[in-house]
């Protein structure tokens, strides 16, 4: 045989190469958690967590006088608000084959899979449990013809009133405006949890300060995409969506602006987060087959205040 | 990791659909109907009856919805013959309570405008009684669009009732479908929710009328939001910064009344409370809006408590997690008939179950 030799004639042994550098996973912004008031029960002491809000006291505005008779004693009243945890949990069966054969680590990729599985777990139930007990307000100043509208700077404001007449606490401090082409100052605001949908809407909007634009970007969150009236807007795809919810039929998403302390995150001690794995020699003891690894979690989203949450409901201006 | 069998029994309610919890992955599902094979089991009589479903089964190949069905033919003295087919509708459906999907669109050719409000579809519609649907695309009638209300009635294939008082508006064509079922775990997993209002008394005390039902108990404390377009604004909350609250001291949680009565509340000389005409399109909704827990002992007729804790039991309103994962059984006329039929019948009969989660599936 004479002739050059290509790889016609010598291919190679093996014509693959798995690249060690696995690629990204889509991982959403979690953004219904970050907001919750962090609280633990105890172990061994029911399932039902209560806590209690005493009532104001009416104010005494009227001079006692020169008498000496006491005026009417006021009672103390109490609400109290209670959550009940659950369990949550999931988990991976992996043979043994798998780890033996493939190129790369797999458990490494199963713990961090399982890892992302418990964030978006927890994110998912703090979202559910405001789409069902936040207060709902329709936007109704914006201009599409549905209900509820399209998100407009009124609507804003009108969300903010609410809070602010209830004693509902700001969750950010000013920005204050610096000598800077093209920033702006930020209000005090409440923090607006939406869909990543919503964002040309807000683009739209008169008076709306993109995150690039703020006087001062060093306390950002990475959802953040910007601020109207004393609203700072976290969107990630993982936002709120009622499907065909409005008048016409329209997705509603559900922008939910949770003032201080408004919601609790609670968990129970020592559970908030387990991560379980039983070697082959455990989980298959006879031929040790296949392994197991899981996260589990005792866990409840609660509002403590239904006047410092709302739920600003709108559909889109800006069609996908 | 192992097979698992789940099994039980139960007795179904006449003409409605029967949801089994099950946690476990449900590859096949076996049901028979006892008291239709003539079988005495969980305190109901047998009755061997002709032209039943008494056996019906799914597996994970199957079109959700149906089921793989034997119906008794005429019984001779205590034999029936059986007959296999197929039940296209109304047979069996793997519910998951996080992801449950919404039901097709169907056309509302008019409603009746009134106190409740009755539906009429351009086709058969499916619903049962506690079925929660969405209405929308109400051209005629917008101001009703987006609402969601438990069906209370259904009086033909093509008609149905809610709570809704529709008598300020202009009878519709629309679109209508299903989205939950009052009797199954919410879509949105926690309990309690918001809800809109369907009507207020003005009377002594106040009952309050909600479009969807939710499982309330005395001694639930709730706040309300009433928008001035729907009168009755005495209720809502003032500027003082004050949540002004109101204790639940009776509740009706029956499909069809869906009452909650406050005795502390005297509304006879309250703004009359209604549902807004078109012109007032678009408008927040009329909502009741959970708080929390309070004293029962504070009520003006009802008696304290011997003791005098009057909250120590009140649990009610403990935010929950409802979602349950398992699977639905249909309802229809007990018959394999082609648009009527489904596994439970109008009859209050009692069923054996298996629930069968395989190790491994070949190929």
């Amino acid at each position: 045989m004479s002739g050059p030799t290509t790889t016609s004639i010598l291919p190679p042994a093996v014509q693959q190469q798995l690249s060690m550098k696995l690629l990204a996973r889509p991982m959403p912004d979690l953004i219904h958690t970050t907001m919750g008031y962090p609280i633990t029960m105890d172990q061994q002491a029911g399932d039902i967590l209560r806590r209690r809000r005493y009532q104001n006291l009416l104010t005494a505005p009227v001079p006692l006088g020169n008498g000496i008779v006491d005026p009417p004693a006021q009672q103390l009243t109490a609400l109290d608000i209670d959550a009940r945890i659950d369990w949550y949990g999931t988990y991976l069966i992996l043979q043994e084959q798998v780890m033996l054969i493939n190129e790369d680590p797999v458990l490494n990729s199963a713990v961090s899979t399982l890892g992302q599985s418990l964030r978006e777990t927890e994110d998912q139930l703090a979202r559910s449990m405001m789409e069902g007990g936040a207060p709902p307000i329709n936007c109704t100043s914006g201009t599409n013809g549905d209900n509820p509208t399209n998100i407009s700077p009124l609507d804003c404001s009108k969300a903010v009133r609410l809070l602010r007449t209830a004693n509902a606490q700001f969750i950010q401090d000013i920005i204050e405006g610096e000598n800077k082409f093209g920033t702006a100052p930020v209000r005090t605001a409440f923090f607006g949890l939406g869909h990543t949908n919503l964002s040309a809407d807000l683009d739209q909007m008169l008076g709306f300060i993109n995150v690039a634009n703020y006087a001062n970007n060093s306390n950002l969150l990475q959802a953040e995409w910007g601020s109207v009236r004393n609203i700072r807007f976290l969107l990630s795809s993982v936002g709120s969506i009622t499907p065909n919810a409005s008048a016409n039929l329209e997705d509603v998403y559900n922008i939910f602006l949770p003032g201080q302390e408004s919601y609790d995150m609670v968990d129970l001690d020592g559970y908030s987060a387990q991560f379980i794995y039983a070697p082959p020699e455990i989980a298959s003891p006879r031929l040790r087959l296949y392994q197991t690894a899981g996260w589990k979690m005792a866990q409840v989203f609660n509002i403590t205040n239904t006047s410092w949450i709302v739920n600003l409901r709108c559909t889109l201006g800006v069609a996908i | 990791m192992s097979t698992q069998i789940t099994t039980g029994l139960f007795t179904n309610v006449a003409s409605t659909p029967f949801f089994i919890p099950l946690s476990q992955k449900i590859d096949e599902f076996r049901l028979i109907n006892l008291t239709r094979s003539g079988v005495t089991a969980g305190g109901v009589a047998g009755s061997l009856t002709s032209d039943r479903l008494v056996e019906a089964f799914w597996s994970k190949y199957m079109t959700a919805g149906t089921a793989l069905i034997k119906q008794q033919g005429t019984v001779a003295g205590n034999l029936a013959p059986l007959s296999n087919g197929n039940l296209a509708q109304n047979g069996f459906t793997i519910f998951n309570a996080a992801n449950q999907p919404k039901g097709p669109n169907i056309a509302i050719a008019s409603f009746v405008p009134g106190t409740t409000t009755v539906f009429t579809t351009g086709a058969a519609h499916g619903f049962h009684v506690g079925d929660n649907v969405r209405i929308g695309d109400l051209t005629s009638a917008p101001e009703l669009g987006g609402l969601v209300m438990t069906v209370t009635a259904v009086g033909s294939p093509t008609t149905f009732t809610t709570l809704l008082n529709s008598t300020n508006s202009l009878t519709s064509v629309g679109v209508v479908f299903k989205v939950g079922n009052a009797n199954m775990p919410p879509p949105s997993l926690y309990y309690p929710e918001w809800r809109a209002i369907a009507s207020i008394s003005l009377a002594n005390p106040m009952v309050v009328t909600l479009l969807v039902r939710q499982n309330y108990q005395v001694g639930d404390v709730v706040r309300f939001s009433i928008p001035s377009v729907f009168g009755m604004t005495q209720l809502n909350t003032t500027s003082n910064g004050l949540p002004v609250q109101f204790t639940v001291s009776a509740v009706n949680n029956a499909i069809g009344v869906q009452t909650v009565t406050f005795e502390n509340v005297d509304s006879t000389a309250f703004t009359a409370f209604a549902w807004p005409v078109a012109a007032n399109y678009p408008l927040q909704l009329p909502v009741m809006i959970p708080q929390g827990e309070g004293n029962t002992n504070n009520f003006v007729i009802t008696p304290p408590s011997p003791l005098p804790y009057g909250n120590q039991n009140i649990l009610g309103f403990a935010r929950q997690n409802l979602g349950q994962n398992g699977i639905l059984i249909g309802a229809g006329d007990g018959t394999n008939a082609t648009t009527t039929g489904g596994i439970i019948g109008s009859t209050v009969d009692v069923w054996e179950w298996r629930a069968i989660t395989s190790l491994q599936t070949f190929p």
